[in-house]
């Protein structure tokens, strides 16, 4: 028997019913996070890398989205089973999520001290003298130079980079296990960027956290994580460790995804290789691989064939595809 | 239809498509309001013939004999303190109505647009003036305001429809003047300047067409309030003049009665009035939701 | 060799460029302070900084949508700030811009078409229906979109196409410069792809100014590369060797922060984290604008600030401890 993971999501599947029929946001979704490591899910907007976490959370707008199928095993008990009030003591307390506009996730009119102060007592039996110490220790635990003056300012006085470092703040000092995070960094400048992944990482080393993060960024991911789901359409199309998935992809579509972003190292002025076409309509998938029509590896098994599941292809590096083109070592750099 | 014709009508059904969506997403309220404006609208352009030939009433007929008449085949909704129809007063109070408030709107409209399209244009001294006067106008309630332009004019439909669109004209300059400073901002409008396109072809081409939809919906929301400001300056008896309907006059003239228990008098006008001033901020709200998502709580 | 340059000036000079705003009643903000580039043709300069740092304001100046503080915009050696609007007219269309949004930077209510009719006849170009249509679909198929979606309206279209349309609207104007302000970081990776692409192929003899916070893309793109903090140019040199010899300490911090997907080398690869961020340009630092973050600033640095000074063969750096900082 297996150890009991920390969070393990399976076959989880969230639709969007609207006008033009069923979009299937999020489609047979399956991952797992362990204790103390960042993993990444990866993909372009509209892949559902997002909803996907929004129905871990389930905070999933409802209508028009449901989340119709799955299991979302949390220290092995299934949060999908659990009352809506259950489920506000897990959100916060046991995960915590922050989200790219960090602005969204505070309010604007109490300030940040207030905040703060207010999430560890609903989580805790502290009174507010030690809720408010304890929010300054975290604030200060989260890089924020001179936290007691900052916990009187108003969110909107403080940078983007600050706010989401208040965010973290927020998760760190609820205690919760898990950090899913939203495109933390998009909205950031390149060097609070770096700022903020390394306070996660720092989250993951000294407070024991594990931590999600969601994000297009390949080098992000390269750099911090330890696993990869690259997911399109919304389905998980490769996974494995960043070094198997990095070195060695195996998907056309991660293999697509890599040449397109331009290196610091690449021959200057050399055309780039972008993947063709646009992402599939998510209301009107194909039986077939969603992939297929910007595919530059199409064969005609995948022509014919209905979409490929994913399969285990190196059990070391835990590499899992969902591809009928077994893609030689060379094509890479082809 | 050769491929290219195709794919554009595809695209103005889809867009329709949503736009009615959009406009019934409320629900069975907006079917209700929709039915009531449009038998509204219907009653009121054909008001004579309807009176002439589905009543057989007269709605100036005096008829000394037949008094606070209940209700009964040859009048619905019974007759008033001069034997007059109740209902054929109100058919023809519903044409007053709307010639009033479909009038003013339009000039109130006309005359706002251009002020505040010309006030955001020039946004130095001939805006600055135009936004003044509008603020000081606005300092003023719009009733007294109404109140001495329907008596300068004198007691007739010309005087109220000119009162009513005079009130109507700070709330389109302000909104107008709103939309065209943002849109003169955006970059859309930078890049035609960069393409050489003059600025007044920029203000005709690109910043007015992209004010309509929301100018519709205030122009729909103002149709409603109008109705309910004529039937009041008619309440006043500074409207309408007697004894010519109106629902306001109506209202006026019946509700000393109702201590009598002759209730029909100003409740028919006055459910008929409820009922068409809501159906049509309601249908204003709609066509909000469904043209200009921007403007939700704005309006 | 002043004759030269009279005779062949370069297709844009900016020389000490100025852009303040008041802000409040006595405070100014320096959104842009004392910056000099040019762009010859056929050439592309990338301006690489982080929000703040004043590079969309250079691209406006350039373009005459701002009104410049002080300094010098010269298009052909000519001062385009100093010009009345008639004088302008004539050049007008040979400056052109591509927006970052490729939202907002199209009229919603105008189909393709339209756009692009607009855009070739602004000039006061006569031509028939059927030469304009046929320079339409020519403007169209150049970017790469299908000539049936002429009849298309904006809502219709993904990202990616409203940004070709977009280039599309420039490329109509027959410009000799555009001014790309980051063109394509709204966009999904797979998509910028296409777009840099397009850049590179439609470039032919056209300048450009690429302004951007990705430095990857930037060096895919820009064959000179400037880089800027809080208003000031701060580095700048051919991109092969800024990106192999940074000499800046903001440039090698940003160099560092900057993730690459090559796994083995990324694990090997040296970071610096900076601390603090960037400064609101309210309350700009004295002297040099990057020593509160700056490992190596000494008093000299936070009273003094540095001149750009060419450190042999272009390469210019606006720094006191340049040779420390080497070493």
């Amino acid at each position: 028997m297996m150890s009991e993971r920390l969070l393990e999501v399976k076959d989880l599947c969230t639709s969007f019913f609207t006008y033009n029929g069923e979009v299937k946001a999020v489609n047979h979704v399956s991952y797992y996070l362990d204790e103390q490591e960042i993993i990444a899910v990866v993909g372009e907007s509209g892949c559902g890398k997002s909803v996907t976490q929004m129905s871990v959370m389930q905070i999933i707008q409802s209508p028009p989205g449901r989340i119709i199928g799955g299991e979302v095993l949390y220290k092995g008990k299934d949060l999908l089973k659990l009352t809506t009030e259950e489920m506000r003591s897990v959100r916060g307390a046991e995960i915590a999520m922050i989200f790219q506009e960090p602005m969204t996730a505070l309010n604007p009119v109490i300030t940040v001290g207030k905040q703060l102060t207010e999430v560890i007592r609903a989580h805790s039996s502290m009174n507010k003298k030690q809720a408010w110490a304890k929010a300054i220790e975290s604030l200060e635990a989260v890089g924020i130079p001179d936290p007691e003056a900052r916990m009187k300012n108003y969110p909107f006085e403080m940078s983007g980079g600050m706010r989401q470092r208040v965010c973290i703040a927020i998760a760190v000092a609820c205690n919760s296990k898990i950090i899913i995070a939203d495109e933390p960094t998009t909205a950031l400048d390149v060097t609070t960027q770096a700022q903020v992944m390394e306070l996660l990482q720092d989250a993951v080393d000294k407070y024991k956290k594990s931590v999600l993060v969601v994000t297009h960024n390949l080098g992000l991911v390269t750099r911090y994580a330890g696993r990869i789901y690259v997911m399109y359409a919304g389905q998980v199309v490769e996974s494995g460790t960043t070094e198997a998935l990095m070195t060695n992809p195996k998907h056309p579509y991660t293999v697509g995804l890599l040449k397109s972003v331009p290196s610091l190292e690449d021959e200057r002025g050399k055309a780039l290789v972008p993947i063709d076409g646009a992402p599939p309509n998510l209301a009107a998938l194909p039986e077939t691989c969603p992939f297929l029509p910007r595919c530059k590896y199409a064969a005609e098994k995948c022509r014919s064939r209905k979409k490929p599941e994913l399969t285990l292809i190196d059990a070391e590096t835990q590499h899992y595809t969902a591809c009928y083109v077994e893609l030689k070592e060379g094509l890479k750099d082809e | 239809m050769s491929k290219k014709e195709i794919s554009m009508s595809n695209s103005k059904n889809s867009q329709m498509r949503t736009f009615w969506r959009t406009f019934f997403s409320r629900g069975i309220i907006v079917k209700i309001s929709l039915v009531i404006a449009v038998v509204f609208v219907l009653v009121s352009l054909l008001a004579s013939p309807i009176n002439t030939y589905l009543l057989h009433q007269d709605p100036l007929e005096v008829d000394l004999m037949n008094l606070f008449a209940d209700s009964s085949r040859e009048h619905l909704l019974g007759t008033d303190l001069y034997g007059r129809d109740i209902l054929a007063r109100i058919v023809s109070g519903a044409q007053m109505s709307l010639i009033c408030s479909v009038f003013s709107c339009l000039l109130g409209a006309v005359i706002g647009i251009i002020l505040g399209l010309i006030a955001g244009y020039f946004e130095g001294v001939v805006g600055s003036v135009i936004m003044r006067y509008i603020d000081i106008q606005m300092s003023i309630p719009s009733l007294i305001f109404i109140i001495v332009i329907s008596l300068i004019t004198g007691e007739s439909l010309f005087g109220v429809i000119m009162a009513l669109a005079f009130g109507l004209i700070p709330n389109f300059v302000r909104v107008m003047y709103g939309l065209v400073l943002q849109l003169k901002g955006s970059d859309y409008v930078t890049a035609s300047k960069l393409i050489g396109v003059s600025e007044a072809k920029i203000m005709m081409k690109h910043i007015l067409p992209n004010t309509f939809p929301s100018m519709i919906v205030m122009f729909t929301m103002s149709l409603g309030s109008n109705i309910m400001l004529e039937s009041t300056l008619s309440f006043l008896s500074i409207g309408i003049k007697v004894p010519t309907p109106s629902w306001g006059n109506m209202i006026s003239e019946g509700y000393s009665y109702i201590i009598r228990g002759e209730l029909m008098l100003s409740f028919a006008p006055g459910v008929c009035l409820m009922l068409v001033v809501i159906a049509f901020n309601i249908l204003g709200d709609a066509l909000r939701d469904s043209l200009d998502p921007r403007l939700r709580g704005k309006l | 060799m002043n004759n030269e340059m009279k005779n062949n000036p370069p297709l844009l000079e900016v020389r000490d460029l100025k852009m303040y705003f008041r802000s409040g009643k006595d405070s100014v903000v320096k959104a842009v302070d004392g910056v000099s580039f040019r762009i010859d043709k056929g050439k592309v300069l990338g301006l690489v900084g982080e929000s703040g740092c004043g590079k969309t304001t250079i691209g406006k100046s350039v373009l005459k949508i701002y009104n410049p503080t002080g300094g010098e915009v010269l298009y052909k050696g000519k001062d385009i700030l100093k010009m009345s609007k008639g004088e302008f007219k004539k050049y007008r269309r040979s400056l052109q811009m591509i927006f970052q949004d490729p939202y907002s930077s199209i009229d919603p209510r105008q189909s393709v078409f339209s756009i692009l009719k607009e855009a070739v006849l602004a000039g006061g170009a006569k031509m028939s229906t059927g030469e304009l249509k046929d320079k339409v679909n020519g403007y169209l198929e150049t970017v790469g979109l299908p000539v049936e979606m002429g009849n298309r309206y904006p809502h219709e279209m993904s990202g990616g196409q409203r940004q070709r349309l977009g280039i599309g609207r420039a490329l109509a104007c027959e410009p000799e410069l555009i001014v790309c302000d980051e063109p394509v970081s709204a966009l999904d990776v797979s998509i910028q792809a296409q777009i840099i692409n397009l850049f590179q192929r439609i470039q032919k003899d056209m300048g450009y100014l690429f302004i951007a916070h990705d430095l990857a893309v930037v060096r895919h793109i820009a064959d000179v590369v400037g880089v800027m903090y809080l208003g000031h140019l701060v580095e700048m040199m051919d991109s092969e060797g800024l990106y192999a010899n940074p000499m800046h300490p903001y440039t090698i911090a940003l160099l560092s922060a900057i993730p690459i997907t090559d796994y083995y080398k990324e694990k090997q690869r040296k970071r610096i984290i900076l601390q603090g961020e960037v400064p609101s340009p309210l309350h700009a630092p004295s002297g040099c604008p990057f020593h509160p973050r700056c490992r190596y600033a000494t008093e000299e640095c936070r009273r003094i600030l540095p001149e750009l000074k060419d450190m042999g063969a272009g390469h210019m750096v606006a720094c006191h401890n340049v040779e420390k900082i080497a070493d």
